[in-house]
């Protein structure tokens, strides 16, 4: 009997190796009877048994996150787990964090949306989690599951699980990866001579003809890239064709009865995409993210019943980069000329004038480098003990863990000048400037940032469990306390005292209760600790008698949950009482040293500044069929309070002092989350297929909004989702100056010229102001996500994809306007989107599908309208993999337990609806693919 | 075994035992400094720092120095017909007067021209020192009676600079505190002007608010002289056709008196030209005179307009000191192109410079085209009046010593490239750079100096220019004589004087208009003197540079053409309220048009 146990779970565990799977309840139905229960699932403070579980709770394992990223414990998490959306955006190497929230955004303002995250009992960051340690992520999204976090619970939770020792000969693990990245789609320039001849039509459109382009320049550049005539792209010139990739870990995991182990070390390296950054031997300014990583997770039993876990890990980290901003560096390279001034003036000397002298060669090359160093540092130890005898199924316990971060930014600053192309000489050489800037040679050092964060956290608990007939209780007390330094304002503590008490009765109904009271140092001592209770409930009809599996449906759950939660992460602290602060100054006198600071009164006290309330529910089923589908849905609303929301709506500012912000605003939220997996074996041949699916939908309730006159209440806040926008509508272009005169509609944001869009007058005033912008469709973040995946193994070989598409955002083409809106600011280059979409001209007034180009300030064409806005649906083919893994008697001939290798691609494919450059890189470090070979050996 | 159950107890007991610690003491307040109102008046340096805060932000300083500043590097004086911004930087807020881009929300915006939220702060903290500056135990009277006439003439600078703007205002007598009180309405002008002139009458009577400051450090502070000066400025305003008329521009049928007086009063132009001499005649009682000492009529002007008083310049009423280190600030009065390489946001036009007479006194007749002798650029400006000469830099002018201003274009690229400051080269839209506030830090992107300049909000030369409009529009010509001396108080420090031929009221009040434009270029002036005067149209329509061609006998040719035509609107003679604040429904009435 035991042997078959284990047998199954081994059994389980191989295919949790080989399969895409998307949830605990995969998991827990691979075994295809009723002992689901075996299963556990992290909850608040513990774990239950999967039938047992009464909130929505969603898991997925570590191994099967894996593959869908290089190192990012964010990155891999994009459509894994029902109701967790990931904001997808172009990270470059060592920067760790996208934004993540759980079902969707459920609050407005200054408020945070970011849910919690807590690794192994203590608030962590994902950042600071090596991939390779991850035993599972849970995501806890109802009130229910959320009541033990009380103030702090609102935005839902994630729960990361790390590695364990496990009772068994100790076995050890080699994972090894190589690969490369290269920009997934960066955005196409015109060469230099559309350059010239677009540049002449702008030209042309602001009657500055005399400003052109001569014909004899425009065919110079028929005879290639030059000093003189220069045509060529920055991104072939900075960027190298691929950036190398390696990752490196070697885990052992084993123990006996009384000491348990898991440790890892591990070694990451990632270089960025510039080339020709190697010019000085001493060092190199590309980017180069170097992380050691350790963990060592210990369980011992010290005597019986007590048993102590001592788990120690961390990063260390340096990041070298480019002594400029990557912003700075992508900006210029959408901006700076290549039409103007060579890569190279001459040898040694780059090229610019006085308005481009910042070349992106140059911030690359030729002033100096960061070099970012950092630390984390986690430790913790907990005791916990068991009763035995009359008290059996009691159990006390405490943790204590100290974290540590550290980082500090050291900068080795260096300058260059440039040389500008004056003309050319007789014998047709070129003429060049005198030097624009100065060049120096050694770089200099400082230090430009250091931040500390220190965390101590405190958690006692007391739980009881016990199965009386065919009742199960199980009973909860706990305290918890953390508090962190991190900065002046430090230190931000939290507390909580809560409890729980779950009942099941055979197996079949459970009940649940929980609450707590919690609190936070940021608002109104009356107002610091609140009650936050949760109810939930769920029935198991498959473990009823009069249940009959044969009609195909093995399994059968529906639960329900209800209750409150709060959000403390308002956007602002202690603003319940008023205080006087240094503000601003004022020289009087002669020079720098006559500087005077003045105090300031503060914003006016909100006395009665409380927490975030949100009032959850949930009722969801999960269910099993023909034992190879597993359905899992939850519906879910969600009533949001006490937001804060300005006063200064109604106050006139004549007051003289600003207002503060009130509890008054109030959202909801309403979604789905749901998963549908089926996984079949037949032979040889093992198909997983999983589909997850997360939406909401969110509407502002009642916010402080500005009194807007009657005509345009079209524009109140209230009644629309979280993150719509207002715009213009454009109905195409002015075509001539008669239309423009004769239209009785004046648009106000200055002259048009024909060629301008053309706005709906949408409240009939005759006038285009902002009152006629209207919202807009679409979001700004998805509110559909969802996640297909696809398994397939034949013997040894095994062949895995992962699909995510995201639905219902628009992307602003306004927010880079040096891709979108050409020549604004100086910019000096124009995409081939641009240019495919044929700007007006007089020439081709009815064909053209783009305002007209100009050199000038265009308020009227560059503002929010619905010409800037693109249907932000996307689909991307995230992972790909291939893997042959040896059979068992192979391996074992070679000493191995197991061993498999694999090719990965990411990021490989991907559909969207603006296509000239990544939506999730349209301005900054690029958005990058990466193929990868790795190997994995157990012994 | 049962000894390690006692301890364990006592583990436990001690862990929960946390709960029974009082959770206010858990929830510390952050060591940071917790400051009241209390604290700001026990000790007198601490309310000392609410009076400097009371200044910050103050109009005082209007010269632009700052990406974030007014205008987002502009001055007020590139969206008149005498400058303009480089247009290819959108973020320039001039942009929108030129070309109509205003609106009621960008006007008043933190950026914008005026940020409707700072006056009131600062009249908050005047009421507030007011009202508790006597609570002070270790101040002495000197100290309190000098801070609340501070106070009052900062309430009356915010007012006067809201009155040239709005028209009348919401006007506010005392601190708000009652939630119901903040519902204020507009005044009308009339209670406007008489607001701010009593208050500074106050200040005037106050025998602690010295004529001058006591110490050079405190230069920027509120003095007696400022009060009378801008009482002369105020009644000039009050006086002026967009105020002193029965029909206002644009009709706001029964709340006209919100934007006018509502009938023409000449007494009130005497009122102003009394209060011009009382400010004359106080500030030379003490020390003030237009600076008319230094080495050339050039310097006189450049003193007067850019140092600070421990300079020599004695005819600063009011001004308070620019001092930034870096290049970001003084690269918007700056030409482009090589060597300075500045943002051209402050360029003249050639409307500007037509304003200007020849150093000896003759009028200028422009050609619209000119060609010079050879190999002298400087042609049709070298013979230009002192003050021209001080405030604008031309094609050829020496720059600094080792630079030249080249705003020409090569005929011939063959034998000599386009000049550095070109706009074939550097995309220099206008042949002109501001040489106004730079004088000594031509080169400053060479040398790196410090900007430190003295930013001229008030100077004795603008009181003999009030009396001589204010008498030439009350007595016509029988004040000629007395006119011309204020005039030419002015005008002979820079060598000028006023000519014989101005002998009528009509031709005296156009020379006064243009000698405004000339004296008071790039001081914040010609924004609002053009509207007052209802000269909005002047504002409007075409706004000329000259196309310089370096040709191959090295010859200049200059021509004359459009570069920008300009938009005006009659409702743009008064600025709108924000539109959130009128949307709040409190009863601010809107200016008409907007």
């Amino acid at each position: 009997m035991k042997i078959n146990r284990y047998k199954s779970r081994f059994a389980i565990l191989i295919i949790q190796v080989l399969f895409f799977q998307l949830s605990v309840f995969a998991q827990q139905n691979v075994s295809a009877d009723k002992k689901a229960d075996e299963k556990k699932v992290a909850v608040a403070y513990g774990e239950l048994s999967a039938d047992a579980v009464t909130s929505s709770i969603s898991t997925v394992s570590g191994d099967n996150l894996k593959k869908n990223t290089n190192y990012n414990v964010s990155e891999s998490l994009f459509g894994m787990l029902p109701g967790l959306f990931v904001e997808e955006k172009a990270l470059e190497p060592g920067s760790a964090k996208l934004n993540m929230f759980i079902r969707g955004k459920s609050t407005f303002g200054n408020a945070s949306n970011a849910p919690l995250v807590f690794v192994d009992g203590f608030e962590r960051d994902l950042s600071e989690l090596t991939m390779e340690d991850i035993e599972n992520i849970s995501v806890l999204k109802d009130a229910a599951s959320c009541a033990l976090y009380g103030s702090r619970g609102a935005n839902g939770v994630i729960l990361v699980t790390t590695k364990r020792g496990a009772e068994q000969k100790t076995s050890y693990t080699f994972r090894s990866e190589y690969g490369f990245q290269q920009p997934t789609k960066l955005p196409r320039f015109v060469g230099s001579k559309d350059f010239a001849k677009f540049y002449n039509e702008a030209l042309d459109n602001d009657g500055l003809s005399n400003l052109k382009y001569s014909d004899e320049k425009i065919a110079g550049y028929d005879n290639g890239n030059s000093v003189l005539n220069p045509d060529f792209d920055w991104a072939n010139e900075m960027l190298a064709a691929s950036a190398p990739i390696s990752n490196v870990n070697f885990s052992a995991r084993g123990g006996n009865q009384s000491t348990k182990f898991y440790v890892n070390i591990g070694y990451l390296n990632n270089t960025g995409i510039y080339k020709g950054t190697d010019k000085y031997t001493d060092y190199s300014t590309n980017i180069n993210y170097d992380r050691y990583n350790f963990r060592t997770n210990l369980d011992l039993i010290v005597l019986k019943g007590l048993s102590v876990k001592m788990d120690v890990s961390g990063q260390i980290s340096t990041k070298n980069a480019p002594n400029s901003s990557t912003s700075s560096i992508w900006n210029a390279m959408y901006k700076y000329p290549t039409h103007l001034f060579p890569v190279m003036a001459e040898p040694g000397t780059l090229g610019g004038t006085p308005v481009y002298y910042n070349s992106p060669m140059g911030q690359i090359t030729e002033l100096g480098y960061d070099r970012i160093s950092s630390r984390y540092l986690q430790s913790s130890i907990q005791a916990l003990y068991e009763f035995d005898g009359t008290l059996k199924g009691l159990s006390v316990g405490a943790r204590y863990a100290y974290d540590n971060i550290y980082s500090i930014t050291e900068n080795n600053t260096k300058t260059f000048g440039v040389k500008d192309v004056l003309g050319k000489t007789t014998s047709g050489d070129p003429i060049l400037s005198q030097l624009i800037g100065k060049n120096s040679t050694v770089p200099v050092f400082s230090i430009s940032g250091e931040s500390q964060l220190r965390r101590n956290s405190f958690e006692a608990y007391s739980q009881y469990v016990k199965n009386i007939g065919q009742s199960t209780i199980n009973a909860l007390i706990m305290y918890h306390q953390d508090k962190q330094y991190v900065d002046q304002y430090s230190p931000y503590a939290f507390q909580t005292l809560g409890g729980k008490l779950h009942y099941g009765y055979k197996n079949t109904y459970f009940a649940e209760l929980s609450g707590s009271f919690s609190g936070t140092e940021v608002f109104a001592p009356k107002n610091r600790q609140n009650f936050y209770p949760a109810a939930s409930a769920a029935w198991v009809v498959s473990n009823e008698d009069f249940f009959n599996t044969t009609k195909g449906i093995d399994y059968l759950k529906f639960n329900t949950s209800a209750g409150f939660v709060g959000n403390s992460s308002v956007g602002e602290r202690f603003t319940y009482r008023q205080l006087y602060v240094n503000s601003g100054s004022i020289i009087f006198g002669r020079g720098n040293t006559a500087i005077l600071y003045g105090l300031a009164e503060g914003t006016l006290p909100n006395i009665d500044l409380k927490p975030e309330r949100a009032f959850k529910f949930d009722i969801g089923m999960n269910m099993k069929l023909f034992s190879s589908l597993t359905l899992d849905a939850t519906y879910f609303i969600e009533e949001r309070s006490n937001i804060l929301t300005t006063s200064s709506s109604q106050i006139s500012s004549v007051l003289g002092v600003a207002v503060p912000n009130i509890n008054k605003g109030k959202t909801s939220v309403s979604g789905v989350d749901a998963s549908l997996i089926y996984n079949k074996q037949l032979r040889d041949v093992g198909i997983s297929l999983g589909l997850n699916l997360s939406y909401y939908n969110s509407v502002i309730k009642e916010i402080n909004e500005q009194a807007l006159p009657d005509f345009a209440s079209y524009q109140l806040q209230k009644g629309q989702a979280i993150g719509s926008s207002l715009g213009l509508q454009a109905i195409g272009f002015y075509q001539n100056d008669a239309e423009i005169a004769s239209d009785p509609v004046k648009p106000q944001f200055g002259t048009v010229k024909p060629g301008d869009i053309k706005y709906k007058d949408q409240n009939g005033d005759n006038k285009i102001d902002d009152y006629d912008r209207v919202y807009l469709p679409g979001l700004n973040m998805a509110n559909v996500d969802l996640g297909f995946q696809i398994g397939l193994n034949y013997k040894g070989f095994d062949i895995s994809a992962f699909l995510n598409a995201q639905l219902g955002e628009s992307i602003y083409l306004g927010d880079s306007p040096l891709l979108f809106w050409p020549l604004t600011d100086e910019s000096a280059r124009i995409t081939q989107y641009v240019a495919d979409r044929k700007p007006w001209t007089p020439g081709n007034a009815t064909s053209a599908n783009y305002p007209r180009l100009t050199t000038q300030d265009s308020p009227n064409n560059y503002r929010r309208s619905d010409f800037w806005m693109i249907n932000g649906d996307k689909l991307l083919l995230r992972t790909l993999e291939l893997g042959y893994a040896l059979n068992a008697t192979t391996a074992k001939k070679l000493f191995l337990a197991n061993a498999r290798v694999y090719v990965r691609g990411m990021n490989l494919f991907s559909l969207d609806h603006l296509k000239a450059v990544d939506p999730a890189a349209m301005s900054g470090y690029p958005m990058m693919k990466s193929f990868q070979m790795g190997f994995n050996l157990s012994f | 075994m049962k000894k390690f159950k006692y301890l364990l107890h006592i583990c436990i007991f001690v862990c929960f035992g946390n709960l029974l610690v009082s959770c206010n003491d858990f929830f510390e307040f952050p060591k940071t400094s917790s400051f009241t109102e209390d604290s700001i008046f026990a000790r007198v340096d601490y309310t000392e720092k609410l009076v400097y805060q009371m200044y910050v932000g103050s109009p005082v300083v209007f010269l632009s120095n700052n990406w974030s500043f007014r205008l987002n590097g502009p001055n007020l004086d590139a969206a008149t017909d005498g400058a303009s911004a480089f247009s290819g930087q959108s973020k320039y807020g001039t942009h929108q007067f030129n070309f109509g881009g205003i609106n009621a929300t960008s006007v008043t915006a933190a950026s914008g021209e005026y940020n409707y939220a700072s006056p009131w702060k600062s009249i908050r903290i005047a009421f507030t020192l007011i009202d508790r500056v006597n609570e002070v135990p270790n101040a002495t009277i000197a100290q309190k009676e000098r801070f609340i006439a501070e106070s009052k003439v900062m309430i009356a600078t915010r007012y006067f600079e809201m009155l040239k703007r709005f028209g009348g205002v919401p006007l506010i007598k005392k601190r708000i505190d009652d939630g119901s009180e903040f519902k204020v309405g507009r005044s009308s002008v009339q209670e406007t002007v008489d607001y701010i002139v009593e208050l500074l009458d106050e200040a005037i009577a106050n025998d602690y608010l010295p004529a001058r400051v006591p110490t050079p450090l405190e230069f920027g502070r509120f003095t007696k002289a400022f009060a009378y000066g801008l009482k002369a400025r105020t009644l000039l305003f009050a006086a002026s056709p967009m105020f002193n008329t029965g029909t206002p521009y644009m009709s706001l049928g029964e709340n006209n008196s919100l934007i006018c007086y509502g009938n023409y009063d000449p007494e009130r132009w005497n009122k102003a030209a009394i209060a011009a001499r009382a400010a004359i005649d106080y500030c030379e009682a003490n020390g003030y005179a237009i600076v008319d000492n230094q080495t050339d009529f050039k310097r006189n002007y450049v003193v007067a307009t850019q140092k600070s008083p421990r300079e020599g310049n004695s005819e600063l009423i009011m001004g308070s000191m620019l001092s930034i280190a870096g290049t970001d600030p003084i690269s918007f009065y700056l030409p482009r192109g090589l060597p300075v390489s500045g943002y051209a946001a402050n360029s003249p036009t050639h409307n500007q410079v037509k304003r200007y007479r020849n150093a000896d006194g003759t009028f200028v007749n422009w050609p619209t085209e000119f060609t010079t002798l050879p190999n002298d650029p400087t042609g049709p400006y070298k013979n230009l009046e002192p003050r021209f000469q001080a405030s604008i830099g031309y094609n050829g002018v020496e720059w600094y010593p080792t630079a030249t201003l080249e705003f020409f274009n090569s005929g011939n690229v063959d034998d000599f490239p386009h000049g550095n400051n070109s706009k074939t080269k550097a995309k220099q839209e206008y042949s002109y750079a501001l040489r106004k506030y730079v004088h000594g830090y031509e080169d400053v992107k060479v040398s790196k100096l410090p900007w430190i300049i003295a930013n001229p909000y008030m100077r004795l030369a603008e009181m003999y220019m009030i009396e001589a409009e204010a008498t030439n529009e009350y007595k016509k010509e029988a004040g000629l004589s007395t006119t011309v001396a204020s005039l030419n108080k002015v005008l002979n420090r820079s060598g000028m004087n006023v000519p014989a031929s101005i002998d009528s009221y009509q031709k005296m009040k156009e020379f006064i208009q243009n000698e405004c434009a000339i004296e008071f270029y790039f001081e914040d002036h010609r924004f609002f003197d053009a509207k007052r005067w209802l000269q909005g149209p002047s504002l409007e329509g075409k706004i000329y540079n000259v196309d310089i061609m370096k040709q191959s006998d090295f010859t200049y040719e200059y021509k004359e053409y459009v570069q920008e035509v300009r938009i005006w609107n009659n409702f743009y003679y008064l600025h709108p309220f924000p539109e959130t604040e009128v949307n709040k429904q409190y009863g601010l009435i809107q200016n008409p048009g907007w």
